[in-house]
Formats: C-alpha cells, structure tokens, sequence
C-alpha cells in the first residue's frame, strides 16, 4: 500500500523531470535561456551587447491556422522569413479572434506588446495610443523605401487617425458590403430582384409560402446585423453626414436611426429574416442559409467569400438593397466601404536602435503589393492602391468589383463610433432588437446612454 | 409467502427501472462525445446540413490539419509537463496543508481564508498575474503557469482533501502518536495512503482545470514553441469562420490524455477503496 | 515542551506552501481588486481614485439587475437539478451495479468535453431551421411547443443554462461516488441487517455520512455559478442585449471587451462578496442543523 503510493509518485515525479529535462534541453537551441524568460523587456539589451547575433522579431496576428487568409498570408510569410533567416529571428505569433483581442488588451497593460501586429483600428486602438505605445504611421512612412502614404487609398487612413489628427497604424484591409441574392431561386419563382420596399414584401410572400427564407440575414453578437444597419442608414438624408461625423459629434440617437429601427422590424413582422435570429447569427451561420440555399438572399462581405461554394457564386448575383419606404437616397448608387483592419507598429521597438532596420523590413512586408496581392485571393479588397488583376479572383470577387463600379462609397458604424463600448451595446442591443425585446427608441436610446456617459 | 414474492418483483421492476434510468443517463452522457467525433470528420456544410447523422465521407484530413495545425508535436509536452507538475506539486501541498487544518492545528480562519480563492473569477486574475509574473522575470516561462496552475487550485483541493481527512477517524492518529511516530510519520504512512480517494479526485478535477486552462496560458505565455496544447487548438478558430471539423478534431486530440488520465486514477481510487475495506 | 514546539514547527512547515503560493497569486490579485473597484481605470492609463462611484453605478445599472437575477437563478438551478440528480446517480451507481465502471466512465466524459463543443452542439440543437429538439416536437405531435429557443425571451436563459447544468452533473457524481465509498462498509452492512430499507439506509445512515461531501459540492456549485462564463460567451455573448448573461460575463465583457478594468473589479468584488453571503447562509443553516 504504502510503496504503492510512493511508486505512484515516484513515478510522476520522474516523468515530469523527464519532461522538464527534455523542454529544457530543446530550449536553447531556438533562443537563449537567459533571454528566455524576459523576452520583452531585455530582449533589446542583449542584442545589442552582441551585434553578431540576429534580431528577434515578433509578428502576431489572428490570420492563424483556421482562417481563411491564413493560406495565402503564410506561405508568403515562409518566404520572407527565409530570405532574412540570416539577419532576423521572426516569430509568427497566430490567435484566434477572440483569444487575440485578450491577448493585446493584457500586453496593453503590462507594456508588453508584439513587435508588430494585426489589429483594428477606431475605438479599438484608443487606449494604446493613449498609454504612447503605438508608432505614428508617418514616421514609418518616412523611413521607409518601399511604402509611402501616397501608395494608399487616402480614406482608409481614417480609421486609424486618431482624434489628435494623427495616424496610427498602416490599413491593409477594405472591404464592401455586398447584397447577393441567388438568381436560380428567383428565376424557379418567376421573381425579379426587389427594387422598393414594396418589392421586397411581395417576393418575400412568395418564399415564405414555399418555405423559402427570404433573406438571410440575423444577429449575434451584432454580426451581420450591424452592417446590415449602416447600410439601411446611409439610405436617408443627411445620414452619410451623420456618420461620418459620429466620432467627433457623439450622436448616435438620430431621426434616421430610429427609422432604420423601425423598418428592421417591420421585416421581422413581415418573416423576412429566419425565424431564431440569434442561432442563426453571426457570419458563418447567417450565410450557411443562404449557400444551403435555405434562403434567396443574404448580405455579407467578402472575408466570407472563402465559404461560398462555386455553385452558389455562380447563381449569385450582386445587387442593389431595396429602397425603404421613406428613404430619399437611391441605394443602386452606393455601397458600404470602408477600412477595416491593418497593423500597428510597437513604438518601443521600432525606436529600438537594434531593432529599427529589422522593423522596417518586417513592415514592408506587411504593406507590401505582393503581400495584399496574395491576399485578395481570400476575398480581401486592398486598401493599397494596387491593380488586382480580376481573372484570378473568385467568380464573386468579380462580381462584386463589377458591381461596385461608379458606386459612392459609405462608412458603417463600426468604424466612426467613438468608443468601443459604444459598439458593444449597439451589438448587444441589436440582438435584442432583433428578438423585438426592445423598441426601436430603447434600442436607439441604449447605445446613445453609452455615449453619453463617456462623454 | 405471498409478500415474498411480491417483493422480489418490485425488487425485478426497480431493477429494471433504475438499469433503463442508468441507460438512458449514459446516453444523453455518450452522445456529445459521439457528436464532436462525427463532426471531426465532417466539413462545416455537412455539420450545419447533416449535423445529427453520420459523415457521408469521413474527413481523416481533419486531424492531420489539427494535428499540424496545432503544433500538437510540442504544445502536447508542454501541455503535459505543466499539467503533471501542477498537480505533484499542489497534491504535496494542499495534503500536507489540510492534515494540519483538519487534524493538527484547526483553524476556522485559515480554513476561511484558504477558501476565498473559490470565489474570484478567473478573469479577475489575469492581469494581476501578468504583471507579477512581469515583476517576477517570469514571463512566457512554463514556470510561471505551472505555479499559477497550483494557487488557482489551492482552494478547490484544500476543500475536498479536508473533506476526506475529516472523514478518516483520529483514533488511526492517536494510535501511531503512541507507536512514537511524529507528525510527518503519522501523515506519510498513515495519511497519505488513506487519503488516496481524495488525492485521486483532487488530482482528476485540478489535471482537468490546467488541461482546459486556456485564459491564463493564453496571457502568461507568448512563444510558439511554448504554448499549451489548449492555446494551440484555439487558435484554430478563424476570425469570421470556424472549421468546426477541424476545432473537434483538435478536441478529440486534446480529450484523449484527459479520458487516459481519468481511467488510470479510476483505478487508484477503486484500488485505494478495497484496501481500506480489507485494512478496516 | 519540546515535543510541542517541534510539532508547531512542523504544522507551520506543512502549512507553509500552501499560504504562501495562495497569498501571493491569488489573495494579493483579490486585494488588488478590491483597490480598482474603488478607481476608474482602464488598464492602461494611470489609476484614478474614484471612491465609491462605481459600486453606486453599478447598483444603479439595469443591467446589472437583470445579470444578477440571471446568476441567481443558474445557482438555484443546478443547485435544485446537479446536486440531487448527482447524488441519485451515484447512489444508484453504488448500490451493487454491473458494468458500475464503465457508467461511470460515461457519466464522467461530457466533463472533459470543451464547452466550446458543447455550446456549439447546443447551438445546432436550438436552431430554428435545423435544429434536433423542434425536429423532435414535431415527430411527437408536439408542434405548439416549438420554440425559437434561443430567440424567445421566455427560453432564452433555459435554454443557455441547461448545457452548463446538464454537462457537469457527471463531477458530482464522481465527487459523490467517492464519498459513498469512503462509508464504512460495516455501517451499511448493520443497517441492512436491522431491516432497514432502501430508502431510510439512504436518508438516516448514508445523507449524514457524507454530509461533509454534500456541502463541498454545494460550494462548488454556487462558486461554479456565480463565475460561470464559457456556455453563455459562447452561444449568445451573454445576449441579446445580457439576457444571458451571467456576472462571469458581465465582468468580463465589462473590463476586456470595454476597457473598463475599474468597473469589473467592481463586478468582481460583488461576485466573492454574493458568494460569502450564499455560503455563509448555508453554513448557518448547517450548523443550526446539526445542533438540532
């Protein structure tokens, strides 16, 4: 009894010393053990005590393993790193979404963010740069051979200026909102695609007596309900002004979002939307009706294009949203697009006289053509200004550049509202909005309480 | 005679009631485990289209993704190296703290004191740890998880160690005490071994903590080649679509060691039990 | 004397590394969050003393409210479903049963199953266009029972909790399991031998024995609830709006997803004071028990 339990641990104890041993031996091998366990802080003083060795460099981003940019964005990081396996130690750091948002809000507090890194911008970024640990885009800009400002579309630094005028951070990724609505559906009904709110009623009659969801479209999360909205508000007037000056005006609580509110739930009544509108929420769920063709339309972007079999890309036409009863913009001359995500530079280490070069180096990789180049194939719009060459872009990638030819371009939500929390209530709230456990002027009311109160 | 006979049908009829309850239990018990094993081996339109029946063409490629995917190679050792020496070291500790606050030194408050730990969300640890572990040169170091990984635990194991040594009568103490034995005799020949159901469950619950622990791996450790094999299965979520085929194989992966585990300590504690009957 | 003196030192050697790992990583984090709910601090900028102002606007939050009453009612559902359906399955479990390790077994593997699985499974099973349980009404003639159930306010927070609840049931059991074999067998043996039946053994020799054991799972539970947090992140983000959320959602949505670190300290403080107050009743209540 007795020899059996210290056996037991004996054993245990072996085996984790075994282990120890084992991970202890591997260590130093990949870095130093002496830098090992104050990678961050010290990291820069022991490079430069000895010039000989290479400078470690960290990227972290959420394009990891299960994402659909990650096919296109680590192969060429493969490559870039070998080029410079002589001069760098680059790490690639890979999160998932959530898990990645925890991560940078902990290493915001303790100081210690990745060298560069992926990330939003808009109230995301408001606590980095007020805590100075964001590198000012320009000053990269200024040290850089490769990549200037001018090599951007001009708007899609706006989502990463911040209220001092300044920008932090360089954009990667635009993007659209595209409204798709499945051609052989239509047709098998004898159905046009819905212009005016009238329109969209009588077809959506039609499918619901043949048990067909109209449009697929739900919130969890404020995903994809959230867009969906801006881009139902950009349809009255005066909004495009609204929005665009949200971040400085705090005004949330407009006439026209209380119309908007209104008329999402007039669609509700009118079942044009899935029945359980949380389960069926959220990007992926939201469009799985629609490529299950359970449901005739759908709103989505084009991070989700990876998803959507050829067939369904093939019967899917990119249209214009019907016009809501009292609306006064024609939205068959518009479309949501906007910046959306790109990267940031630690400016602890980019002012890291070791490190600077290798910083430069590592971020012209991030803006460079050939690297969005790559990543258009996932269904990425760049936000360089860069020839994308359409033949070898999906057939819905296409579609959609076809479609967005001449279109005036609106901003969403997402990217003017001042405060992060302010999104928060306004993706909760939609939720509830959609579940009609709110009234329009609640739902309106409760994201105007947040901005209020920050103010 | 007549209530002989009676009685052992309903003895029959219970039988067969509490046999069906245990079956349909078992079940509703299998059947998630069964689920996550067939959608390992689906695509997300056949989880979403066929979520209930069977893959109509298994994706083995799922796990082999997974597997690459997750580095399970090294974020499997690591897992294991943690997890193992967490629960040495916190079933040395939290043993040897509840034989003194149950049958040497009782104190309420320290008892008080210990348990408080139960009651903090992990999410409020997450920063104050970061920050210590910073303050403590210990940052994106196994060490740092391994401890933390025993301080979570401490509360949880100190309360139902001490509810197993209270239930170990004071007599067996007494006894040694006058065979001459001291207190560190009395709790590694005596103690310990009687202890075993308790270590055992201790040691299965606090194994699954650190095995699952995502959050607090998640901030503590930064390098690849040092992430735990829970951090490196979630990192396979996408950012707006998740290969769910792909995220259950790399649940059945990571389940594995943990239903090993709990098979072996199963036995322990069976074999702990029958020891003590055949000793009393 | 001497004696003595070795034995204090010996307590004190046994006791201290325990109180030495738990002051530093987890009573001083506590502290540390009792001293943010009283600042407004958003994890990055310097701290700002505030005094009692966020606990007065947490109190007048709505939100708040209603996240409370959610915790409050998981507590009392897994309280009133896990504890007894756990007892009852080990008892059973434990009475002479063929094939007890392999039940046993089975029960225990939902546990180690990753809530994420678990809460997408469920999701699935929910859903209105797919899901198992309308499917299932339908084919039993059910149909008024159909449910959007996870977009009706009525279901909503039942049919969030039942997964947490149903998938840890197989803990107690374990937990329960263990404590039944710990009983004497001689004990059980003399009380059968007395006549007694089934259910009076259960209720006046075995409930007493591993009272200790009942009152450990009890804690359990209401800790387990009040910081309760990946089943409602994961299948509604504690929405719409916090219908569904716990107080183990709000405080983290309040401090990461919001930045507002002062405030979820605050949440945090309220949550281990909640849960002093439940277990502090519930040792009254013991005590006064066991007096009587």
């Amino acid at each position: 009894m007795k020899k059996n339990i210290k056996k037991t641990f004996a054993l245990g104890l072996a085996i984790v010393m075994c282990i120890g041993l084992v991970g202890c031996g591997n260590k130093p091998s990949s870095s130093s053990s002496s830098t090992d366990s104050t990678k961050v802080p010290s990291a820069a003083a022991t490079d430069e005590g000895s010039k000989a060795e290479k400078v470690s460099i960290t990227i972290a981003t959420n394009w990891g393993e299960g994402d659909s940019k990650y096919d296109y964005f680590y192969p060429a990081f493969q490559k870039f790193q070998e080029e410079n396996a002589d001069t760098m130690d680059l790490k690639l750091v890979t999160y998932s979404t959530e898990d990645y948002k925890t991560k940078i809000k902990v290493q915001t507090a303790s100081g210690d963010l990745p060298d560069v890194f992926t990330y939003w911008g808009g109230s995301m970024i408001n606590d980095m740069k007020d805590a100075g640990l964001l590198l000012e885009a320009d000053q990269y800009f200024s040290d850089s051979k490769a990549v200037k400002r001018d090599d951007f579309n001009p708007s899609s630094f706006d989502y990463y200026t911040a209220a001092d005028g300044k920008t932090y951070g360089v954009p990667i990724e635009s993007t659209r909102g595209v409204f798709l609505a499945n051609k052989d559906i239509f047709a098998q009904y004898g159905l046009e695609y819905p212009t005016t709110y009238e329109e969209l009623k009588a077809v959506s009659k039609v499918f619901n007596d043949n048990g067909i969801i109209p449009l697929a479209m739900a919130s969890s999360g404020g995903t994809p309900s959230e867009f969906f909205f801006s881009e139902l508000y950009n349809q009255y007037a005066g909004a495009e002004d609204e929005l665009k000056n949200l971040t400085s005006s705090r005004e949330f609580a407009t006439d026209n979002a209380i119309k908007v509110a209104t008329n999402i739930q007039d669609m509700i009544d009118n079942k044009m939307f899935p029945e359980d509108t949380v389960a069926n929420g959220g990007w992926a769920a939201c469009l799985q009706l629609y490529t299950d063709k359970k449901a005739a339309m759908t709103y989505t972007y084009p991070w989700m294009f990876e998803s959507i079999p050829d067939d369904i890309q093939n019967s899917s036409e990119v249209v214009a949203i019907p016009m809501l009863p009292d609306a006064t913009v024609d939205p068959a001359t518009m479309m949501t697009g906007f910046t959306v995500y790109g990267f940031e530079i630690n400016k602890k280490s980019y002012e890291d006289t070791a490190k600077h070069d290798a910083m430069v180096k590592v971020c012209d990789f991030l803006a460079s053509n050939e690297l969005s180049t790559e990543l258009t194939k996932s269904g990425m719009i760049p936000a360089k200004n860069i020839e994308v060459d359409l033949s070898t872009q999906k057939v819905i990638y296409q579609k959609m550049m076809a479609f967005s030819e001449g279109k005036k371009l609106i901003q969403v939500h997402f990217t003017t509202m001042p405060d992060a929390d302010a999104i928060t209530m306004m993706d909760s709230s939609l939720d509830e909005l959609f579940i009609k456990a709110l009234t329009p002027q609640e739902f309106v009311n409760k994201v105007q309480s947040v901005l209020d109160k920050n103010n | 005679m007549r209530r002989f006979v009676k009685k052992t049908f309903v003895e029959k009829i219970n039988l067969i009631v509490k046999y069906l309850f245990l079956i349909i239990v078992a079940i509703v018990s299998l059947y998630p485990f069964i689920w996550v094993v067939t959608s390992s081996l689906k695509n997300n339109n056949e989880i979403y289209r066929n979520s209930f029946g069977l893959p109509k063409v298994a994706l083995w490629d799922n796990y082999v993704e997974a597997w690459k995917g997750a580095h399970v190679g090294t974020s499997f050792f690591n897992s294991l190296f943690v997890c193992l020496a967490t629960i040495t070291i916190l079933i040395i500790v939290t043993a040897m703290g509840s034989y003194i606050l149950t049958r040497v030194y009782k104190n309420a408050f320290l008892s008080t004191y210990l348990s408080l730990g139960i009651m903090i969300p992990i999410h409020a640890l997450l920063i104050p740890s970061v920050l210590l572990f910073k303050f403590l040169h210990l940052q994106d170091n196994l060490v740092s998880l391994v401890i933390v990984y025993v301080a979570t635990n401490i509360s949880f194991s100190m309360f139902i160690m001490k509810g197993f040594l209270e239930g170990i009568p004071k007599e067996l103490d007494e006894a040694a005490t006058i065979d001459g034995s001291n207190l560190v005799g009395i709790f590694f020949k005596i103690i310990f071994p009687i202890a075993k159901p308790g270590i055992a469950t201790v040691a299965t619950l606090a194994f699954l903590n650190c095995w699952n622990d995502l959050l607090l791996g998640l901030v503590l450790i930064s390098d690849p080649a040092k992430k735990t094999l829970s951090m490196s299965i979630s990192a396979l979520k996408g950012s707006y679509v998740t290969q769910y085929g792909l995220l259950c194989a790399g649940f059945i992966i990571s389940i594995i060691p943990v239903v090993i585990m709990y098979l072996l300590l199963q036995k322990q504690v069976v074999q702990g039990m029958t020891a003590g009957a055949v000793k009393g | 004397m001497k004696r003595k003196i070795s034995r204090l030192g010996l307590s004190i050697l046994f006791l201290a590394p325990v109180i030495f790992v738990y002051s530093i990583f987890i009573f001083l984090p506590m502290l540390s969050s009792l001293y943010y709910s009283f600042t407004e601090w958003n994890g990055v900028t310097d701290t700002a003393f505030v005094g009692l102002k966020n606990y007065k606007s947490l109190l007048a939050d709505s939100d708040y409210w209603v996240v409370f009453f959610n915790t409050i009612k998981l507590v009392i559902i897994t309280l009133v479903v896990q504890i007894p359906m756990g007892l009852i399955i080990a008892f059973l479990l434990y009475s002479k049963t063929r094939g007890m390790k392999i039940f046993r077994t089975i029960y225990f593997l939902p546990v180690v199953i990753a809530p994420v699985a678990i809460a997408l499974m469920f999701s699935l099973f929910y859903n209105s266009e797919i899901g198992i349980f309308n499917i299932i009404l339908e084919a039993v003639g059910l149909d008024m029972l159909k449910k959007n159930w996870l977009s009706d306010t009525h279901t909503l927070l039942y049919a969030v909790m039942a997964p947490q609840v149903w998938q840890y049931i197989g803990l107690y059991v374990t937990i329960f399991l263990g404590a039944l074999q710990s009983i004497p067998e001689e004990l059980m043996e003399s009380a059968q031998i007395d006549g007694a039946n089934k259910y009076k053994t259960f209720l006046h020799i075995i409930l007493p024995q591993i009272s200790s054991f009942t009152s450990i799972c009890t804690v359990l539970c209401i800790t387990g609830s009040l910081k309760a947090f990946d089943h409602s992140w994961i299948m509604t983000g504690g929405g719409p709006g916090v219908r569904s959320a716990y107080l183990g959602v709000y405080m983290y949505k309040t401090a990461f997803v919001n930045s507002d670190f002062g405030m979820g300290s605050t949440i945090t403080i309220t949550i281990i004071t909640v849960s002093l107050i439940i277990t502090g009743i519930l040792n009254m209540i013991t005590t006064m028990k066991s007096n009587n």
